[in-house]
Formats: structure tokens, C-alpha cells, sequence
């Protein structure tokens, strides 16, 4: 049995921990604390209500923030790792202790094998979660509210309730939860158990029943690990739902596909053929390509950037390090009878990485020198290989501990960012109403330290 | 027996008392703070002394506890039966009043505090 935990909005919810006076508001965290040449790297729901999504960069974004209105304070931050990687250690140190096997997949996300836990404890006919109730103004346990159709009974479930409340105890930290026999299976139902607010925030599919209901409702192109392009090969073939997937016969799936679907297939219709830490890794190179009209550096370097925020996140996801970059532009041709043509360039990092800011630095080198003034150019395209895992294959030993540039995973980036409009905003009005900051790193500085009165 | 005996024979290090230990029972869900002002000088809390915060206890009746009160956090004695107040603990100064903690105001135990470190120099 497979648990997914994941923690949605991490760095917002990180600041928002020691500064409540950030919570219920706009929150925004870009590179410089400002709004300018840095997309977005992570944005409260609030924020999101309001067009400010993560990936946002450039004249969109400024154009957009103009338009606040005083009534929507929404407030800007710089990213302070720091506090994010002392939260993100706790976090896994904290399924350490509550789980027989973690398994890290990001910053904000894990996998835990459940085989050998003790459920005697959580059997539904004590009827009560033990240890961790949380003391005064609690909102009425999903214990007591009957889901439709997802029996509340079953002692994983009532483990993962007590699993949900001890981190927001402990922590202070929301989670969701998705539970099954497969980790494909356990993923998908945490993505559930974060878009429908009826689960309160637990999913569990263990019993098996519930499955057909579930898998019906999500699409073939949602399923962690199947790309658009796979997605389409396989609604051709009358496949649309994750239901229809681990329904569909599997070499089928196979000649149409590849291995990889296939197992996700035979992963959907509950027989396990991954381990946590199998899950935990997978791509061997990360490719962004964004389909653009323009001529100038700074256009291009805009739509790089967001690139480099997704394919972090991606890397992160993977828990993996990157050791080359590639960026390529391609040119649209003066005459419309020639093919575009593309000149890229890669070059490797000096020692493999996650961090945003070395290979962000490197892809916009790479781009200076790939770029030619006069050309019109119509895609952008940024690519990341050799990965490897991080820090000596240890799964469990959470990297991010020394690794400050960590990103969290994100469920909410776009995948395309439009830069067609280009409306230029003088960037000291929008500090007006909005002060640029970094939050004090509040668990690993003395002199940072909380103060109450 | 010389010192270097001595020291091979009973460790360096490792048997060293260590005040985390004491002070930390819960390290993933221990976060520090530092207190401000002198409403709570009876329990002990001095001006910028540092106080050791457990997430992973529920609170009880009578404990002192760092509390997120209308977005803002306190120190002060939580109070739950007969109704849910905070109390200052400071005779001297009648100034600090009892706050009650009313149906909307914005209230949550951060956590409970279980050390203080005073420096007395």
C-alpha cells in the first residue's frame, strides 16, 4: 500500500507560517521581490483568483498588477529558501517518524510505503483519531462526514486522516492525501483529493471499489507521466479516461505507446510495478518548447525564464540534478518556401545541480550567445540533460536540506505563457501600494527569530 | 591513568550532556521565538528572553502558550474553562488585562512553550 503526501502552495504556506498577517491575502514570490523581468515563482490562491499565476512574467504580468485595485493588497516577497528548506526537512523528518518508508519526490511532495504499519490504532471501531487532535476551534473531523461512495472506514483512511492532522499540528502545514496499492494509483488519488473539495483532503482508493468511479473522471493527459502527445495517440484509440487505460489490453497500449504507459496502465488497474523510489524518478532529459513571434533579446529572455521556473520544477519533481543545458531559437525564414531554421547551443554545468540560479544563468548566456540582433524568431526552446539523482541515490534523505534553490512542485503553473502584448509599465508606480521583501528565515537564524509579545 | 587514557576510555564527544536533548523532545515541531516586553514576568518570560515552542503538544488549561491572536503573535497563560481567555501574568503592572477570545476574532494556538533560556548576564 502506496501513500502520496503533498503539500500544495509550499512557500506560501512556509510564509505564511511566522507572518499570519500574510494569510487570507495576495501573496506573490518573484526572484527580486519585485515585479519586473522575474516570473512568478509561486502565488497564493488569492493571487491566482486575480490572473497572477506562476510563470507569469514580463508585460502580461505588469500590465495585470496595474490593475489591482486597492482592495486586493496583494503583497510581493523574495523567495526565501532558507525557511523553505528547514520546512521541507521537517516535513519528511516528521513522515519519518509516521510512516515505515518515505521516499522524497520534491520539496513539497512524498511517497511513503506503508507495508509493516501498525493499523491496529486506526481501526474505525475506536472511532477516534488518537494523539493529534488539534485543541480549540477545530473544523469537524472528516471522520464524522459520510463521503459519498468512499467509505471513511477503512484503517488506512483514518491514517491518513491522522497523518493529514498531525502535520498541521506539528508543522503548520496543509497536506493532501491520496492512498492506494500502486504509487501511480496513490498520485492520482491525491490530485483528487486536491480538486474536489469533498474528500477534505483524503483520498483512498485502498479498498479497490471505488476505483471505476474515480478513474472515470480523469483524463488520459492528466495522469502524472503521460504527455499531450501520448494522450492524443491514445484517445485515437478510444482511450480517454484513466479508466479506459487501465481498462484498455495492455500491449495495445504498448504498440501505441511505450513501455512507460504500458506500466502506467498496469499500475491504474491496481498491480504494482514501480517502487516509491522508481516513481520518485523517471525522465532522463526535460524539453520546453514555447512557440513565439520575436525579434528582441529581452522578449526572448522572458519566455526563457519561465522556462527555466517549469523545468525546475520539473527537475524537482523528479528529485533530480541537471548537468547540461541546451537553448535553441529557431528563425522563421524570409522566404516562407524554406524550412525555419534552428541554431541552438549547449554547454554543461560545472557540477550537476538544481539550483535555479546557476542554470538560469547558464540558459541566458547560452541565449546571448545564440541570438543575433535583426532575426525574427519563432520558438524558444530550453532543454535539460543528463540528469542524475540527487546527492548519492539516497531516497529518503531529503536533498534540499543544503540546497536553498529548491523549488517546489507546482500544480498550478501554466504551461504556456503569452508575451504579445507589450504595454510598458513604469515599474516604481506599482511600489506604491506594494512593498518588495524577504521574510526573516525564522527556524535557522537566532537573530531572525519570532518575536511575540 | 593519564588524560589520554582517560578520554579513550570514556569518549570525547558523545557522552558531552547536550541541551537540545533536554530542551527538545519533539525536534521536527520545535520552533524558537523571542519574547518582548514584561507581561509575562511571573512565569518567568523576561524581555528577549528565548522561548522554546512545541507544536506536537495540545494545549491544556493553565499552559503558556504562543498564540497567532488577530494576525499578530502573544505569549501569555491560556485559560479555557469557563470560557477561552489569555492571561498576562504580571502582578506588578494592572495594565495587562485578561483578553477574551471572542467567537470571530482570529485565534490559534501556534504552540505550547516548554523552556525558557534566560541569559542572567
Amino acid at each position: 500500500m502506496f501513500c502520496v503526501v503533498y503539500c500544495p502552495d509550499f512557500y506560501i504556506q512556509c510564509e505564511r507560517l511566522f507572518r499570519p498577517e500574510l494569510r487570507g491575502r495576495g501573496l506573490l514570490i518573484t526572484a527580486s521581490g519585485d515585479i519586473g523581468d522575474d516570473p512568478i515563482i509561486a502565488s497564493s490562491k488569492e493571487a491566482r483568483d486575480l490572473g497572477l499565476t506562476p510563470g507569469l512574467v514580463g508585460d502580461p504580468l505588469m500590465a495585470l498588477f496595474s490593475q489591482i485595485t486597492s482592495e486586493h493588497t496583494v503583497t510581493v516577497c523574495r523567495p526565501n529558501y532558507e525557511l523553505y528548506a528547514d520546512l521541507s526537512s521537517r516535513l519528511i523528518k516528521s513522515l519519518e517518524l509516521l510512516a515505515p518508508k518515505v521516499a522524497a519526490c520534491a520539496s513539497n511532495e512524498a511517497i511513503l510505503a506503508l507495508d509493516g504499519l501498525k493499523l491496529g490504532k486506526y481501526n474505525l471501531s475506536e472511532n477516534k483519531v488518537p494523539e493529534s487532535k488539534a485543541c480549540e476551534h477545530k473544523e469537524p473531523g472528516p471522520e464524522s462526514t459520510k463521503l459519498n461512495g468512499l467509505g471513511p472506514g477503512s484503517p488506512y483512511h483514518q491514517y491518513a486522516i491522522h497523518l493529514k492532522d498531525t502535520l498541521k499540528q506539528w508543522l503548520g502545514l496543509s497536506v493532501f492525501i491520496g492512498i492506494a496499492n500502486t504509487t501511480t494509483l496513490a498520485k492520482l488519488a491525491c490530485d483528487v483529493a486536491q480538486t474536489h473539495n469533498q474528500y477534505s483532503g483524503v483520498v483512498d482508493l485502498s479498498s479497490g471499489s471505488e476505483h471505476p468511479m474515480i478513474l472515470k473522471r480523469i483524463a488520459v493527459e492528466d495522469i502524472a507521466g503521460i504527455s499531450k502527445k501520448v494522450a492524443n495517440r491514445l484517445r485515437q484509440i478510444n482511450i480517454h479516461s484513466a479508466l479506459d487505460l487501465s481498462q484498455a489490453p495492455k500491449n495495445q497500449v504498448r504498440r501505441h505507446s511505450s513501455m512507460i504507459t504500458e506500466r502506467i496502465a498496469i499500475e491504474l488497474s491496481g498491480l504494482p510495478c514501480k517502487t516509491p523510489e522508481q516513481s520518485a524518478t523517471g525522465a532522463s532529459v526535460i524539453t520546453m518548447s514555447k512557440h513565439v513571434d520575436a525579434y528582441s533579446f529581452k522578449q526572448l529572455k522572458r519566455v526563457l525564464d519561465a522556462q527555466v521556473v517549469s523545468a525546475i520544477e520539473q527537475l524537482n519533481n523528479l528529485s533530480n540534478n541537471c548537468n547540461a543545458v541546451t537553448v535553441a531559437l529557431t528563425i522563421t525564414p524570409l522566404d516562407e518556401q524554406k524550412p525555419a531554421f534552428e541554431n541552438s547551443l549547449s554547454s554543461e554545468l560545472t557540477k550537476p545541480t538544481d539550483s535555479i540560479a546557476a542554470i538560469r544563468k547558464l540558459a541566458v548566456q547560452l541565449l546571448e550567445s545564440v541570438w543575433r540582433d535583426g532575426y525574427q524568431y519563432q520558438s524558444v526552446k530550453l532543454n535539460l540533460a543528463e540528469l542524475s539523482t540527487n546527492e548519492g541515490d539516497q531516497i529518503g534523505l531529503f536533498p534540499a536540506i543544503t540546497k536553498y534553490a529548491a523549488v517546489a512542485s507546482n500544480k498550478n503553473s501554466p504551461e504556456s505563457i503569452s508575451i504579445e502584448t507589450h504595454l510598458s509599465v513604469d515599474a516604481a508606480n506599482l511600489s506604491r501600494q506594494n512593498r518588495s521583501l524577504l521574510s526573516r528565515s525564522f527556524t535557522t537564524r537566532w537573530g531572525d527569530i519570532a518575536r511575540v509579545s | 591513568m593519564n588524560m589520554m587514557a582517560l578520554r579513550q576510555d570514556f569518549g570525547e564527544s558523545d557522552e558531552a550532556l547536550d541541551l537540545n536533548e533536554l530542551c527538545i523532545q519533539h525536534p521536527t515541531a520545535t520552533y524558537f521565538v523571542r519574547a518582548s516586553g514584561d507581561s509575562m514576568i511571573d512565569a518567568g518570560i523576561h524581555c528577549d528572553d528565548v522561548l522554546v515552542v512545541d507544536r506536537s503538544i495540545v494545549a491544556r488549561d493553565g499552559d503558556i502558550v504562543v498564540a497567532n491572536l488577530d494576525h499578530s503573535f502573544t505569549v501569555k497563560k491560556l485559560e479555557l474553562s469557563p470560557q477561552l481567555r489569555l492571561l498576562p501574568m504580571n502582578k506588578q503592572d494592572s495594565d495587562y488585562t485578561p483578553t477574551e477570545i471572542s467567537e470571530d476574532s482570529a485565534f490559534e494556538v501556534f504552540g505550547v512553550v516548554t523552556y525558557v533560556v534566560h541569559a542572567v548576564r
